[in-house]
């Protein structure tokens, strides 16, 4: 009995404390002295840690309820981080097909039982040569033919460097997957399976979430997460380290543990960008799979154990 | 044979169904009201109904709406290019172009609308049109190629409306009406006369930029990406001359079938086809030759993203509809129309046919099979998505779109008449003037 | 006969005493409990207050995964409850972050060595563990220096027990850049500080620093034994310019807006759409000349 006791009141503390901390912006403090004389009481209590330590019970309704994402609108997310232009470098000698990084964006991006936006693809570009793992992502190219030929700006490149594709404006029309030659897009056939919180979630083109029937949707490169500072859900996933992300204006990437220099990195490894030659300039490069830290093979019984 | 104008009208004037007529229009109802319901369906549970899936994301609809793109150039082929170059013989065949054109532009359209995933937001086409993207000019040309046609349909039709009022030939009260107010007080003064003159000749100029245009922009719908069997510069021309054939094709078939139902023999004779027929050979020559371009020329290269797409056409998976297109739809249509004895309405009519059947099929084969062979292997996927074989509710709203520019075409052949009357009183009259 | 029977009595009680001991025990055993591993560590940023980091691990399929919701308790100098510095759950990365409150400051200010000690106690799902670190008490600074080079100057003084200060020498540091996502590593892989408890970088000059060149600069103590980990922060102008010149996102291009066409595209396709249809509209006209003619008798 005092055992399920203590988990209640802990799994309380916890809960109250991740809503609390989540629940503070920047700007209000809710354990401030100064609390506000009109807010009505609801008689809940709630027990938060105080910036000093100590647990303190408040009445729940001083909480201001805040999303826990810095939510951009829809109508705002055109325009960009400012200042930023987000570049990832992938790492094929480390790859080793576990397909963490397509099981962290498919979860969090909520996509459809099936289909994948990042896919690793089983590579060998001739005889003879290295085969290897390529996990493909968008490639967020900075003459992206999708966007050429969007007939309604439905896809658009920001000055961050994202193409995001904003689904309340979408008409279905499939011209960018048929311009992609990367094969990222996918479509939304049917009427995506939610849970009910996911549903009434505000769409925001910085999500994706949450997707629409009848419109397409690809890899955002996560700018939700890099507006908090944190590196997209791949990069943080793959338990080796084969995703670099970060800001071409810094000249550095990282993938969570190991941080470089951005044109060091290429130069040194000798980093090259998928399908060069058909002038799209896209946004990822890859480090060649010289000195793999895996052998080919064992990308094939991960295969095997889906 | 002495034809005076009365016999011409009286034979020209539109009549009602018969039992042949009836039967025809009840099975084109029931196929179009069969598709309508499947798009019901689409309309409900998304274009996961469909088995385009992201790999073959464009399917029979946009090969349909290719079909239709092409077929409706046979507007500006019969009616002004002929025209213009003085070729009287295609005079009784103007009309039935211009309608084949017109139904066939608006089920382009309409098809476009039901291959959209969101056709709900198709004011968004308007609103928020970028005109960097071929689509939004593909709108453009469609819309004024639309208009056109109908302007063409129109003007060569006023002295009919008139003659119609005279004769009076069994048509709804309501139709009437509307036909009534289709007439703009002709009275065929000489003033009018040069007025309508003027109209068809500018119109017979400007709509052949235009039908050029509209086919030229669609083919480039496939020729702005970066896919093997899209990637050519040659697109334009190949589709045009595709366009002009399946047009041509198709109005040879209005031709034979018209003729037998309507009994037209005295005006549209075994001269036309025998015209025709020529016309089809060096349409199919023509068509022949930017196939050979199209195809010889990258195998020659066989670049490794083509090698896929090419095999697959030859000797692989589409084979079987590869060559018995090339060789239905374009040999031996050659073949046959050589001989005079190939030009006789009949083997026209089954010529016809093959050139019809073949050019939809040829548009499948442009579409989808390309987006088959992506640059990237197809993987990470549901095996669904390797292949494409459509469901029976694309079947059924794609061949309820044809059945849908047939039900236009066939209706207004009802209450209009197909074979222009005072253009045909002018021309025998004309003919008579000078053999005296 | 009634000692027999006490004796027998008694046995039997005895005997009965030992099987509910027995039994009790057996009920009272505890469920077979995973073993966690805890690692304390000891934080300190620009010299501030402290923080101490739990964090909590438990062995899966031959790997140690980070541990949610465990509750850890944090302990000075000894673990007993008045010496009580804290307790906190763990976070999804295993991790359970304490800076202690304004009791401890008095302690802080006073002493200069520290033991820190971080227990897991009475978990229903874990063996209770703990772990405690040994603190000396220290202060980082840093000195940017502009001469002929840029140079970064890195000053690291400890504790005496009497509270006095004294160069800590042969201690590692990492000099850092902070970036968007973590931080880049400048210079060598890690310097030491000499007798004075002092090293001096040189700071290359082609760090890019955003539109106005401010670079946050750290010198970084990585889990020393003695001090624990220290950061220590100061911002310069010391980064290259990178301005926004790059105007290829906000040009005419056809992948633009549909405000931003290019001009070509803007002026020729409205040329020919404008000559045919204003052609149309003549034509239009036409037939209401016709009618008007029709209509003069």
């Amino acid at each position: 009995m005092e055992e399920k006791h203590n988990q209640t009141r802990r799994e309380f503390l916890k809960g109250s404390l991740l809503s609390g901390v989540g629940a503070v912006s920047l700007a209000e403090n809710p354990f401030s002295p100064l609390l506000e004389e009109n807010v009505k009481e609801s008689g809940e209590i709630v027990k938060l840690l105080s910036d000093d330590g100590h647990v303190i019970e408040i009445d729940r309704a001083y909480l201001k309820p805040v999303p826990e994402t810095q939510h951009v609108h829809n109508s705002d997310a055109r325009k960009g981080i400012p200042g930023k232009k987000f570049v990832m470098v992938i790492d094929l000698s480390r790859c080793k097909n576990l397909k963490k990084c397509q099981a962290a964006c498919n979860k969090m991006h909520f996509v459809t039982e099936g289909q994948n936006w990042i896919k690793i693809y089983p590579m060998q570009d001739a005889p003879h040569t290295a085969p290897y793992w390529q996990p493909t992502t968008c490639m967020h190219c900075d003459e992206p033919p999708c966007v050429k030929v969007c007939p309604v700006d439905a896809t658009f490149k920001r000055e961050d460097g994202l193409v995001l594709i904003d689904n309340e404006r979408c008409i279905g029309c499939r011209f960018c997957m048929a311009a992609c030659p990367y094969s990222t897009r996918v479509f939304n056939w049917d009427e995506p399976v939610l849970p009910l919180e996911v549903l009434q979630r505000e769409y925001s083109s910085e999500t994706s979430v949450p997707p629409k029937i009848g419109t397409v949707n690809k890899c955002d490169f996560c700018p939700d997460m890099a507006r908090e500072g944190k590196l997209p859900h791949c990069v943080s996933a793959c338990p080796n380290g084969v995703f670099f992300f970060g800001d071409l204006n810094e000249d550095t990437v990282t993938n969570g543990a190991e941080t470089f220099r951005f044109s060091q990195l290429i130069k040194d490894k000798a980093g090259y960008r998928l399908m060069e030659d058909l002038g799209t300039k896209p946004r990822v490069y890859y480090l060649p799979p010289a000195n793999r830290l895996f052998p080919f093979e064992e990308g094939l019984e991960e295969e095997k154990k889906n | 044979m002495e034809m005076n104008s009365e016999k011409i009208a009286r034979d020209l004037m539109p009549v009602k169904f018969g039992k042949a007529g009836k039967i025809w229009v009840y099975i084109l109802l029931a196929i179009a009201a069969f598709g309508l319901y499947a798009y019901t369906k689409q309309l409900r549970f998304g274009l996961g109904i469909t088995a385009m899936r992201d790999y073959a994301s464009w399917g029979i609809y946009i090969s349909n709406f290719v079909f239709f793109v092409a077929i409706s150039l046979v507007g500006s082929l019969i009616t002004a290019v002929l025209r213009l170059t003085n070729a009287n013989w295609s005079t009784p065949l103007t009309r039935i172009a211009e309608i084949i054109a017109v139904a066939a532009i608006v089920f382009a359209s309409l098809i476009i609308v039901i291959d959209m995933g969101r056709p709900d937001r198709l004011l968004h086409l308007f609103a928020y049109g970028r005109l960097q993207s071929p689509i939004i000019w593909d709108v453009i040309v469609i819309t004024t190629y639309l208009f056109i046609s109908l302007l063409l349909l129109y003007f060569p039709l006023i002295p009919d409306l008139k003659i119609m009022q005279k004769y009076n030939p069994p048509i709804p009260g309501f139709i009437r009406k509307i036909q009534k107010w289709m007439n703009p007080n002709w009275v065929g003064s000489a003033d009018q006369k040069k007025l309508v003159e003027k109209a068809i000749k500018i119109l017979s100029i400007i709509i052949i930029p235009v039908a050029l245009a509209i086919h030229t922009v669609t083919s480039w719908l496939f020729a702005t990406t970066y896919r093997p069997g899209w990637d050519s510069t040659n697109f334009g021309a190949y589709f045009v001359s595709g366009a002009f054939l399946v047009g041509a094709g198709g109005v040879v078939i209005a031709m034979y079938a018209l003729r037998r139902t309507y009994k037209l023999e005295d005006y549209i004779t075994e001269k036309h086809f025998d015209h025709m027929g020529k016309l089809l050979v060096l349409l199919s020559l023509l068509y022949l030759y930017f196939n050979i371009n199209e195809y010889l020329v990258p195998a020659f290269k066989m670049k490794k993203p083509e090698v896929e797409h090419l095999t697959g056409l030859f000797t692989g998976d589409y084979a079987a509809i590869f060559w018995p297109v090339i060789l239905l739809g374009m040999v031996i249509p050659v073949i046959v129309l050589l001989f005079p004895k190939g030009r006789r309405p009949v083997p026209m009519f089954i010529i016809g046919i093959l050139v019809v059947a073949g050019a939809w099929f040829k548009r499948f084969l442009i579409v989808t099979p390309t987006l088959l062979h992506p640059f990237l292997p197809m993987y990470d996927v549901p095996g669904n998505y390797l292949h494409y074989s459509p469901t029976w509710e694309e079947w059924s709203i794609t061949i309820g779109s044809l059945a849908g520019a047939l039900l236009i075409v066939t209706f207004f052949v009802r209450y209009f008449p197909i074979v222009p009357i005072a253009e045909t009183i002018h021309e025998r009259n004309t003919k008579n003037h000078d053999q005296n | 006969m009634n000692e027999t029977l006490r004796i027998m009595i008694r046995i039997r009680k005895y005997l009965v005493i030992l099987v509910l001991i027995f039994l009790s025990a057996s009920i009272a055993m505890p469920q077979e409990k995973a073993a966690v591993r805890v690692d304390l560590s000891f934080h300190q940023l620009n010299n501030g207050p402290p923080t101490l980091t739990a964090l909590i691990r438990t062995r899966v399929d031959r790997r140690y995964q980070p541990v949610e919701n465990v509750k850890v308790k944090f302990y000075h100098s000894e673990m007993d409850e008045l010496n009580l510095l804290g307790s906190l759950a763990t976070d999804s990365d295993g991790k359970a972050n304490l800076q202690p409150g304004k009791e401890f400051n008095s302690l802080w200010d006073t002493t200069s060595f520290f033991t820190f000690i971080a227990s897991v106690t009475d978990d229903p799902n874990f063996e209770d563990n703990d772990d405690n670190i040994e603190i000396t008490k220290a202060k980082i600074t840093i000195e940017l220096l502009e001469g002929e080079e840029k140079e970064v100057k890195v000053q690291i003084n400890k504790y005496l027990e009497d509270g006095t200060i004294e160069p800590a020498q042969e201690v590692f540091v990492k000099l850092q850049v902070k970036r968007t996502f973590g931080t880049l590593s400048i210079g060598e892989d890690t310097y030491e500080t000499d007798d004075e408890g002092v090293f001096t970088a040189s700071f290359p000059e082609d760090i890019p620093g955003g539109p106005d060149g401010i670079l946050t600069i750290m010198a970084f103590v990585e889990d020393d034994d003695n001090l624990g980990n220290l950061k220590m922060e100061k911002e310069a102008q010391w980064g290259t310019i990178v301005s926004e010149s790059d105007d290829s996102f906000g040009g005419r291009s056809l992948w633009a807006a549909r405000d931003k066409a290019p001009i070509w595209l803007l002026v020729f396709p409205n040329l020919i759409i404008i000559s045919i249809w204003g052609t149309m509209i003549y034509l239009v006209m036409l037939i209401f000349k016709i009618k008007k003619i029709g209509k003069t008798p």
